[in-house]
């Protein structure tokens, strides 16, 4: 559980691989009874053509380009029903070759002051180091990055930044990464891999942001 | 191929991969003499979730690469799109349990914070019209309890109930499922 609410979150499941853009309209997910008709009736679509599909629900946005699917939400009420939508969305497109997938989530928090705000900062960047040559040094972005625990192949890479968004806030940034050695044709690798590790990336991630947070 | 634009995530490396794209919304700009384009926002500077539209100005000449439309260098307005964001106080997994004409009786697990599991009925009438073909005995549904800020700043206190919607099981999945079952039983040694 994160110890503070985030003022702004969101996720995204990114999958690289070979895709066919033109299937991912709303009209084939309500076909398929992955979402709601009454939802793919509504849905603001951006663009279809053979290239690229981008649509949204009020909860949702999908875009899919020939070696990218992205599924995103900004509502935390949806994120079981996002990585559902993407299990039925490749088990039924079972032979789509997808060698890559990002779980991925975006907070912002507000600090209760600007105090705790740039302790936050010198938690994270200690400014020891650039006291020294630069004035008033302070964090604008900073990315690391880990190696994976569970054996899989990929990374876990964490972004903190100042949010733009609340002041004074901060913007944390966790990509999940997976890859697979599959060269072949399907997703069930992957697919299984989203499937079996969205509950420990989500507790992973909680343990990282808490871990950011707690500068007290 | 190369696209420009992020919104949820931030940009692009050379190893990453998590850049979801960001359309331009006015589809007028989208039509070319040479043909059509697609057109997304630039993400060097476009960082953070929803980022606020103060660079629009910035953002009037991009070159695009989509597949083999390559390298025009088109101009357009552009407006991003602002999205409305829930943060949930409470949230659970549920299963059903038992239907009945006016309610169902289900199981819920706590997604918020670990915790005992909690049984509850539900009135049907909570339930969207759009679902109620999906309530049956074991169907799986997501109940969240928290502020809905609407893209407009309205924020409105909100239960959203939203039943699983999977593809049904393979034959081949089915089979898999019976033999991991067996392999179990002999493991735990039940007969």
């Amino acid at each position: 559980m994160l110890a503070d609410q985030p003022a702004i979150q969101g996720i995204s499941i990114v999958l690289v691989g070979d895709f066919n853009p033109k299937i991912f309209q709303p009209a084939w997910f309500s076909a398929e009874n992955l979402i709601r008709v009454t939802e793919a009736e509504a849905a603001d679509i951006k663009i279809i053509n053979p290239e690229i599909v981008i649509f949204k629900l009020d909860w949702l946005e999908v875009q899919v380009t020939r070696d990218r699917c992205s599924f995103i939400t900004t509502q935390d009420a949806y994120y079981e029903v996002v990585r559902d939508l993407c299990l039925g969305t490749f088990k039924l497109l079972k032979h789509t070759p997808i060698q890559k997938m990002g779980i991925n989530m975006d907070l912002h928090f507000k600090m209760r002051s600007i105090e705790e705000w740039h302790a936050v900062g010198h938690k994270v960047a200690p400014k020891e180091l650039w006291n020294k040559t630069l004035k008033n040094a302070g964090l604008r972005s900073l990315t690391i990055e880990g190696v994976r625990e569970d054996g899989l192949k990929g990374y876990i890479r964490v972004k903190v930044e100042p949010s733009r968004r609340v002041h004074p806030g901060i913007y944390i940034q966790i990509n999940d990464h997976y890859e697979t050695d599959d060269s072949g044709i399907g997703c069930e690798t992957i697919i299984n891999i989203l499937d079996l590790s969205w509950n420990r990336s989500f507790d992973k991630s909680e343990i990282i942001i808490n871990d950011i947070l707690s500068w007290r | 191929m190369i696209i420009y634009g992020s919104n949820l995530a931030q940009y692009e490396d050379g190893n990453g991969l998590d850049a979801p794209i960001q359309l331009v919304t006015d589809f007028d700009s989208l039509h070319d003499p040479k043909g059509i384009i697609s057109c997304f926002r630039n993400p060097e500077e476009e960082s953070q979730l929803d980022t606020v539209e103060d660079r629009l100005h910035k953002l009037s000449e991009q070159t695009v690469n989509i597949g083999e439309f390559s390298s025009p260098i088109i101009k357009f307005p552009s407006i991003s799109p602002r999205r409305s964001h829930m943060v949930s106080l409470q949230r659970w997994q549920g299963y059903v349990i038992k239907v009945s004409d006016i309610s169902i009786f289900v199981k819920l697990v706590d997604l918020t914070q670990k915790g005992p599991d909690e049984e509850a009925e539900i009135p049907l009438e909570e339930i969207s019209a759009d679902d109620k073909d999906l309530i049956k005995s074991g169907a799986i549904f997501y109940w969240s309890i928290g502020y809905l800020d609407s893209y407009s700043g309205q924020r409105s206190r909100v239960s959203i109930i939203r039943f699983q919607r999977l593809p049904a099981w393979s034959k081949k999945e089915i089979d898999a499922a019976q033999r991991e079952a067996e392999r179990l039983q002999q493991i735990i040694g039940w007969k």
